[in-house]
């Protein structure tokens, strides 16, 4: 379990890395819940409880200084103990929220602490020497992977026989609640998608998509691919007489 | 204005260095000053071009500039380059401009519209165990990497006419909207799929057992995945914190479970 706990711990310093960095997919729920699978010898499970993970999270983005449930260190957590109880969704729904939840002071902490780098290249500029900016930035990204390296590591390393154990005494009724509730999460993440797409003009769609599949039992990429000609079609028609016109005039962009 | 004669002009290079540093640019976020010291941090390269020849009051002067607060890139380079320290008030003053348009764009149209699209489609692989997933979440890594590549160098020749471009033309708003019917057809074609929510409640009439499933089902598929989402939806746009919903979610599931209606 030492090795398995080190490897879940520098998974967890990647994604807070990649979060803050070059954010090149690294930090997303399904590559983390996937890859905790993969290292716990459960790959198939692992995506599987990452997919419900990451619908439950679609409507937590960090947009400007909120700071939401950590969901780097709740799908890693909350997908390893899945697996390692054998509980699979139920367990992995059951961990997550409230990890994500105590992670998210942890990296309020964090974010504090980096504060100290501001001041101290502070005082590089006091000097005006451009170089030793880099080594203070970049220290950032030290504090932020050992931060979070630490908790996953320690999670894992000290309570995975407790998980196990406490997924045996819990009744059943509140496992199988978990589970149904499992069922229902993306719906979350659908509703808080839907507030900010919907509209007056355009709920059609919505519909649209939901009877190809409801009724008509489209496949995921066939109903992307409606959306796609939808989309287009709309633009089509509604910018019909202004539309071209406008940005051959105003000389447009250069894309 | 004399250093000004004997800078070197920023190339493609200088260019390229700020979009390597992009990819770090957060490391060192903090709660005082945001993405200030990272900002510092992408402009490097483009300072120490700019202030090779100069004295160290204006070396010191343009460090602090830019540890103020938060980002623009390509247009910021471009005022340094042309003006340097002469113009530190109008260059703090492009950044503090842009930052909040830029941004705002930035956050509506990728991480609220293109961002849930992806996820939402590698969801539905992964929920069936089919590896294809993987593909989505490096997708749409790659359009942001594009994106910051271009950005840079398109509001660096461009300047600050750049952003009057985009409000001007209306590819911003049609880009938005084509994104967004996309999103609302996908959204809407993956409840069916991706929301379980079943009645397992039997209730017995006269020795007829009525399986209310069944009477949901022919009034419309899938009808309470859609009903739940809905109500989801509402209570978001009442401004209920998603934390909240997502723990009346597991108490209530509990709780139905336990009398046998789910």
């Amino acid at each position: 379990m030492l090795t398995k706990a080190v490897l879940l711990g520098l998974l967890s310093a990647i994604g807070y890395i990649d979060n803050y960095g070059p954010q090149i997919g690294m930090s997303n729920s399904l590559i983390l819940g996937s890859l905790a699978g993969l290292i716990l010898g459960d790959f198939k499970q692992g995506m599987i409880i990452a997919a419900t993970l990451q619908l439950m999270w679609m409507g937590v983005v960090s947009i400007g200084a909120y700071v939401p449930p950590d969901t780097i260190t709740g799908t890693i957590l909350g997908t390893a103990f899945g697996i390692i109880s054998g509980k699979g969704v139920v367990a992995g729904v059951a961990m997550a929220v409230p990890i994500s939840l105590v992670c998210q002071q942890l990296s309020i902490l964090l974010r504090t602490i980096t504060i100290s780098l501001t001041h101290k290249a502070d005082r590089v500029a006091e000097e005006g020497n451009l170089d030793k900016i880099d080594k203070y930035h970049l220290m950032g990204g030290v504090i932020f992977g050992v931060g979070m390296f630490i908790p996953v590591f320690l999670a894992v390393y000290l309570g995975s026989e407790y998980v196990e154990k406490l997924f045996a005494i819990i009744p059943k009724v509140i496992t199988s609640g978990f589970s149904v509730a499992g069922g229902i999460m993306p719906a979350l993440g659908f509703g808080m998608l839907l507030s900010f797409m919907m509209n007056k003009k355009l709920w059609i769609f919505f519909l649209l998509g939901f009877i190809s599949n409801a009724y008509l039992k489209i496949p995921t990429i066939g109903i992307a691919l409606i959306g796609i000609i939808a989309a287009f079609a709309y633009d089509m028609f509604t910018n019909k007489d202004n539309g071209n016109m406008d940005i051959s005039k105003k000389g447009g962009l250069d894309l | 204005m004399d250093q000004n004669e004997v800078k070197e002009k920023i190339n493609k290079k200088d260019l390229n260095k700020m979009f390597w540093r992009l990819l770090a640019f957060q490391l060192s976020w903090n709660y005082e000053r945001m993405q200030n010291l990272g900002y510092l941090f992408v402009m490097k390269p483009i300072l120490k071009k700019v202030y090779k020849n100069s004295t160290k009051e204006e070396k010191i002067q343009a460090m602090k500039r830019h540890l103020e607060f938060f980002p623009i890139f390509g247009v910021t380079a471009a005022m340094e380059e042309q003006g340097g320290n002469n113009m530190g008030q109008a260059i703090s003053a492009v950044k503090v401009g842009l930052m909040g348009p830029l941004a705002g764009l930035g956050d509506s149209l990728f991480w609220l519209t293109l961002s849930p699209i992806f996820k939402s489609l590698g969801a539905s692989f992964a929920s069936q165990g089919n590896p294809v997933f993987m593909i989505f979440p490096f997708l749409f890594a790659t359009i942001t990497l594009i994106t910051k590549y271009y950005g840079i160098s398109l509001g660096y020749e461009k300047g600050t006419s750049f952003l009057n471009e985009i409000k001007n033309s209306d590819i911003l708003k049609r880009g938005t909207t084509i994104a967004t019917i996309l999103g609302l057809v996908i959204v809407g074609g993956l409840i069916p799929q991706m929301v379980i929510v079943n009645i397992s409640a039997v209730i017995t009439v006269n020795k007829v057992k009525i399986v209310i499933q069944k009477i949901l089902d022919g009034i419309m598929p899938s009808l309470l995945p859609l009903i739940v989402t809905l109500i989801c939806y509402r209570m978001i746009k009442r401004k209920k914190s998603s934390v909240v919903i997502l723990l009346s979610i597991i108490v209530l599931s509990i709780l139905l479970k336990w009398v046998k209606v789910l």
